[in-house]
């Protein structure tokens, strides 16, 4: 059992502070994420642990021993760093490089011997390289070099592995191969892994804990959906995200959200309300927020994922309960919504007994003369589940003046010149 | 007499005085002569003469020129009145500002070469130069009649010109029909070894001598070798040149490793003399020549010989053994005491260790050599006479012998003394070097140059005893108040 | 996974016996050229009389070879030949070491011996002795060059040190800034020296082209104690050295102590190159070139680097003295010139076949 503790560390480059107490402790068998924006100070809590950057206030602990006192040949032999750039350029072959890891556990004056090799072998074989042992470094892809220095390190033997973006070069099968090595090397050797990431999927699919790191200060550490939530990616990196449990693999995925759109002024004159559902007004409804229109929903059932979109937009949106009709309360608040609007859309949201009353909202809409534009861009024939409710009134919309077009971008078009018609 | 007559004789008178004038000034009349770059020159005047070249410093000086020279460049030191001139502060390539700030009439510069701009920078800045660039002997009195004729010294250039043209022919001629011509060995430097290689005036000296130069075949003039090299050649003579820094005697050389199976070091024929004989294209230039010649062919020209005698030293011990020397110059060796049997070599040479500036040589330089060195002790006489003595200016008390000191590098009076009656000065020696017999010329207050660090520190020490007196009485003073 | 070793595997153990043979090839290769160097030379001495002198030195084998050569032939072998050709091998290995060293610290292919400006610190203490005639050739002060050429050397060497050093230990980029700052201050004032030498021109010249003119036992008797000792030491770190090619920061992670190392490093290198300094001069071309050939040739894992350049450079220099001595008779090329014109060619065929430079 070996633990790692890093105790209330303080490091500054020059005047600057870098890192403001950081404490944690991480124990055999973990296999532990760092995550944080540039700038963080990631790189320099790596350093600090591996013994390269003297804490000003605070140390580092491997099983109770101090690592900044230690030589480098003792370090060397717990803890193995697998830095993030693996530029080499001469003339060593693989097997050479993997050799080197060796340094540390063999005396001044002794050749590597059998030991040496088989462990370098092994090393190898567990990254996919060994093919690769008489290879000139220099001539190897930037995958295949970042796998034969994963190798290096593990043919030190060490108890922690230290890693910055171990799989930035690789191509997916190899991320997924290399991250699933390293995992099961971390349980069945009982190693310590803490490993930077920017890659949060990568990080939430393999990792035991997350430290999320913030200028310098932990802003959170704990299991990956405690330490991964929205809030938090947005407090730290200043992004909006959906982060969700993804059904399969039962691991957290992160979805972020472009920027561009929550920085477009609403223009407050033209309001369009979106009726939608099941993911199709999702794309509709950024697209008018970017545009700045001003945009409300409605009804949306709780767990629809164009409620999720709504949320995160800002949008004032009239909700229901998650697989229940729409009540009669919400549906006039729905109508009150519609009122205030200039315009209202109906996507090709498919139509059931939850949601029939949307459509009747529709019609509401166009007897109070609001221009009201339906989107077919499926035939309602595929997505009528009322028996034809739906289908009927769909076609009294037509009947009562409303607006079918086959897609959103000509509907894009005929929203903005109603738009400009009534600025005029 | 009426008025025209009177104007006539008056215009006459006139005309008559004024000639004179007029007379003269043609009489200052421009020269025109070619010098050695081909170009034409045209002197008007030659009361500032500045001299770019120590040979050519003393060819005017030879010619009696020196009083009109205003500066030289700064290695021109003979004779010995040049060092006191003003000095220009570069020889190869001097600054044409410098110059011209001297406002000469006229520039006698040595040409080193096609690249050397310094004769088209000095003429463009309006000065009159003459150039020289002589390669041969022939040349030297060539340059002597240009510089002659260029400063309306014509005269005195033709007479040093024929002479000097004269004792040249004389050795030629003498050497040509020689049967054996020694193989010469010259050095100017060591380690490693610095010899003269073809088209150089250490070469040309050794041929015209009737030498041969060892190293006459090389492809550069200035050549750097190796012992080995020498050894292999086996010079039959080695001229050692003392110059500054560089001043091996027989004893450095014989001591130089595998140097002694080398002919000329097994004989001690060795001998050494000054470097401004053989690389200065001046008069001295025949005079080493002359001294080179006999060296080389002493049956020819005698002036330096080798007389070898035999100690025994059994013989020694019941007694004083006297040789006796009357070819050139009067010496007597009473040998008292030898370690063993061998024999005594005295060479009686023409130039060898620098005389100092405050002493004259009367005579010759003797080199003695033992080959049992250890335990061998001798009484020196050298023979002089008055005609010597008044000749060079020298007294005859303060005449005394003086043995070189090879650690001192520098000639150290010994314990002689002097028996007027005889003409002859005495001393007793247990050593072997070079002897010399030397008087003062003038007597000589200090002639010891002071030594740079003594020089400072004795600044220093007054500085310090200065200030501390200033202080200690400011002090005082302070008190006083 | 099959048991048993695989051919790569064996390969790799067997590295030691290869190294080995190849350290006893070129040993072979120096001991001829040292031989045929000693055989060649103005004086007319029979090659068998030559090798029957030089063995007749061996301590022990010495006594059987018979003498039937003359006292002058042995003196000239042994007291002019041989001191050349053994400084020459000095001089050879030390700035060959050099190279290697700086070249593995700077990870910099273009470092040799004189990056830290060695030379121009050694240069200008033996002209300081030449110009102010203590180096004169006086019996007694024939040391006084070679010494003053060493402390020159050395003191540019701390110079460079302290104005390189950091709180933090010597970074590299600040080394080779503070090596050309004061190598080229002091090759100013060399040029000075010369400029105003006059006399001394000669032999100021024949020092700093580098050549083995002044030659002589008691030289090597103080140089290859100092020389030998250092290259011992130097190949103490050969390893450090292989895993400092990372980067610093990598070695130090694979357990290299990298600030001592180098320190270390530099102070011997230096070292080594201040005593070749003094006995030589500036002989160029060695120390760069030289380490690359054999990096070619051997590869760059400096266990066989250090002493493959170590050897082939002084097989090198020690042939092309032989070149200087005997070209122009019975005038005497210095020894770099030969070094530049004959290897330079060697190099650009190399390079040409192997098609990558690289350290």
């Amino acid at each position: 059992m070996v633990t790692l503790d890093i105790c209330g560390v303080e490091c500054y480059y020059g005047s600057v502070k870098v890192l403001e107490n950081v404490s944690f402790t991480i124990g055999s068998g973990e296999l532990v994420g760092l995550l944080g924006p540039n700038g963080s100070g990631k790189t320099t809590l790596l350093k600090a642990i591996s013994g390269a950057l003297r804490p000003k206030a605070g140390a580092v602990y491997l099983n109770e021993a101090e690592i900044f006192g230690m030589k480098s040949r003792e370090v060397a032999r717990n803890i193995a760093v697998v830095p993030q750039n693996t530029d080499v350029n001469f003339d060593f072959t693989a097997l050479d490089i993997v050799l080197m890891g060796r340094h540390p556990r063999l005396s001044r004056f002794k050749l590597e011997g059998e030991k040496d090799l088989t462990v370098a072998k092994n090393a190898m074989e567990l990254t996919n390289t060994w093919h690769l042992a008489e290879r000139r470094i220099s001539e190897l892809s930037g995958g295949e070099r970042q796998r034969v220095i994963i190798a290096r390190a593990l043919a030190q033997e060490p108890k922690v592995l230290l890693l910055d973006e171990p799989t930035t070069h690789l191509d997916i099968n190899s991320q997924l191969e290399i991250m699933d090595l390293l995992k099961e090397l971390c349980i069945q050797r009982g190693l310590i892994l803490l490993t930077v990431f920017h890659d949060f999927n990568l990080a939430a699919r393999y990792c035991d804990a997350i430290i999320l790191l913030n200028k310098g200060k932990i802003v959170s550490i704990g299991r990956v959906d405690e330490a991964l939530t929205s809030e938090n990616i947005k407090k730290v990196f200043q992004v909006d995200a959906v982060v969700k449990k993804h059904p399969l693999t039962n691991s957290l995925y992160v979805i972020p959200l472009p920027l561009r759109w929550v920085k477009a002024s609403i223009n407050k004159r033209f309001r369009v309300h979106v009726i939608c559902g099941a993911g199709t007004g999702a794309q509709l409804i950024k697209t008018l927020v970017e545009k700045g229109f001003d945009v409300t929903a409605g009804v949306l059932h709780v767990l629809d994922t164009d409620y999720d979109t709504a949320l995160l937009l800002n949008i004032p949106v009239v909700s229901e309960a998650p697989f229940s009709p729409i009540t009669e309360q919400n549906y006039k608040a729905n109508i009150k919504m519609i009122s205030e609007a200039n315009a209202v859309v109906v996507t090709s949201v498919p139509i059931g007994s939850a949601n029939l009353l949307n459509l009747k909202a529709a019609e509401d809409a166009l007897e109070r003369g609001i221009p009201t534009f339906v989107v077919e861009e499926t035939p309602i024939t595929q997505r009528d589940f009322t028996g034809g409710e739906a289908q009927k009134l769909l076609l009294e919309l037509k009947s009562k003046g409303a607006t079918f077009v086959k897609s959103q971008n000509q509907l894009l078009q005929l929203l903005d010149e109603l738009e400009v018609a009534k600025v005029r | 007499m009426n008025t025209k007559m009177v104007l006539t004789l008056l215009s006459v008178v006139l005309v008559a005085a004024t000639s004179g004038f007029v007379g003269d000034a043609y009489a200052s009349k421009e020269i025109t002569v070619v010098d050695d770059l081909g170009r034409t020159v045209v002197v008007t005047r030659s009361d500032r003469i500045v001299s770019i070249s120590p040979s050519c410093t003393e060819i005017l000086y030879a010619l009696g020129l020196g009083d009109r020279i205003i500066a030289v460049d700064r290695y021109s030191d003979y004779p010995p009145e040049a060092i006191a001139k003003q000095k220009i502060s570069k020889a190869m390539m001097p600054d044409p500002e410098e110059v011209t700030a001297l406002n000469p009439d006229l520039v006698v510069y040595y040409h080193w070469g096609p690249s050397d701009p310094t004769v088209e920078k000095l003429s463009r800045l309006g000065l009159t130069v003459i150039a020289v660039r002589p390669s041969s002997l022939d040349d030297i009195i060539r340059v002597i009649k240009l510089i002659g004729n260029a400063t309306g010294k014509s005269q005195e250039a033709a007479v040093l010109a024929s002479s000097l043209a004269q004792r040249i022919y004389e050795i030629k001629s003498k050497t040509a029909s020689v049967a054996v011509k020694p193989k010469v060995y010259i050095e100017f430097w060591y380690p490693p070894p610095w010899t003269f290689g073809p088209n150089t005036w250490g070469h040309q000296l050794i041929e015209l001598a009737g030498g041969i130069n060892a190293f006459g075949d090389a492809k550069k003039q200035w050549v750097q070798t190796t012992d080995e090299e020498v050894i292999a050649r086996n010079p039959d003579v080695i001229i050692s040149l003392l110059g500054t820094h560089h001043y091996a005697s027989l004893e450095d050389i014989k001591g130089r490793l595998g140097w002694d199976v080398i002919s000329a070091v097994a004989k001690g024929a060795v001998y050494t003399v000054d470097e401004n004989l053989f690389i200065r294209f001046g008069p001295r230039l025949i005079n080493g020549l002359e001294t080179l010649a006999k060296i080389l062919h002493p049956e020819i020209f005698g002036g330096v010989a080798t007389f070898t005698f035999v100690l025994n030293a059994t013989k020694l011990k019941s007694g004083v053994e006297i040789f006796n020397i009357s070819d050139l110059m009067r010496v007597d060796i009473l040998a008292i005491k030898s370690a063993g049997n061998g024999t005594l070599t005295v060479t009686i040479q023409e130039t060898g260790p620098e005389v100092p500036t405050n002493r004259k040589l009367v005579g010759k330089c003797l080199a003695i050599d033992c080959s049992v060195p250890a335990g061998l002790v001798f009484t020196l006489k050298i023979h002089y006479n008055e005609d010597q003595l008044r000749t060079l200016g020298v007294s005859e008390d303060s005449l005394k012998i003086y043995v070189w000191d090879e650690s001192e590098r520098r000639w150290t009076a010994t314990n002689s003394a002097v028996n007027k009656e005889g003409d002859y000065v005495e001393a007793t020696v247990a050593h072997l070097s070079y002897f010399a017999l030397m008087g003062e010329a003038a007597p000589a207050l200090w002639n010891y140059p002071i030594p740079l660090w003594l020089y400072l520190t004795s600044l220093i020490v007054v500085i310090g005893v200065a200030s501390t007196a200033a202080h200690m009485t400011h002090k005082k003073g302070e008190s006083a108040k | 996974m099959c048991s048993g070793k695989s051919g790569v595997e064996t390969k790799y153990l067997k590295r030691f016996a290869k190294w080995t043979s190849i350290t006893l090839a070129l040993s072979l290769i120096l001991l001829s050229s040292m031989a045929l160097a000693s055989t060649v030379g103005p004086m007319p001495i029979s090659v068998g009389n030559a090798l029957g002198i030089i063995l007749h030195q061996v301590p022990l084998v010495g006594n059987a070879v018979k003498e039937q050569w003359t006292t002058v032939e042995e003196n000239v072998v042994v007291q002019l030949r041989l001191p050349r050709v053994i400084s020459a091998v000095l001089v050879g290995v030390a700035l060959s070491i050099a190279g290697v060293v700086f070249q593995g610290i700077f990870k910099n292919p273009m470092a040799d011996p004189y990056v830290l400006g060695v030379a121009s610190g050694g240069g200008f203490g033996a002209l300081l002795a030449i110009v102010s005639g203590v180096g004169l050739p006086s019996l007694g002060l024939f040391y006084a060059v070679p010494v003053m050429a060493c402390v020159g050397a050395l003191s540019t060497m701390f110079l460079v040190y302290a104005i390189a050093r950091t709180g933090f230990g010597i970074p590299v980029l600040r080394l080779l800034l503070a090596g050309i700052a004061v190598s080229s201050f002091f090759s100013s004032l060399i040029s000075l020296m010369i400029a105003t030498a006059g006399e001394d021109i000669h032999a100021a010249f024949s020092w700093l082209f580098g050549g083995f003119p002044i030659s002589r036992w008691e030289y090597i008797n103080v140089a290859s104690p100092a020389i030998l000792v250092c290259s011992a030491a130097i190949y103490a770190f050969a390893r450090d050295l292989n895993v400092m090619l990372l980067g610093e920061e990598q070695a130090r992670h694979l357990g290299v102590e990298v600030e001592t190392v180098k320190k270390r490093l530099i102070i011997l290198g230096s070292l080594i190159t201040a005593v070749a300094v003094s006995i030589s001069g500036i002989i160029g071309f060695v120390g760069l070139v030289v380490p690359h050939i054999t990096r070619i040739l051997v590869g760059p894992d400096h266990r066989i680097l250090i002493p493959s350049s170590a050897l082939a450079g002084a097989s090198l220099l020690v042939l092309c003295d032989a070149v200087a001595r005997t070209i122009l008779r019975p005038i005497v090329l210095p020894t770099g010139i030969v070094t530049a014109l004959l290897g330079a060619p060697f190099f650009v065929y190399l390079l040409i076949k192997s098609g990558r430079i690289t350290v």
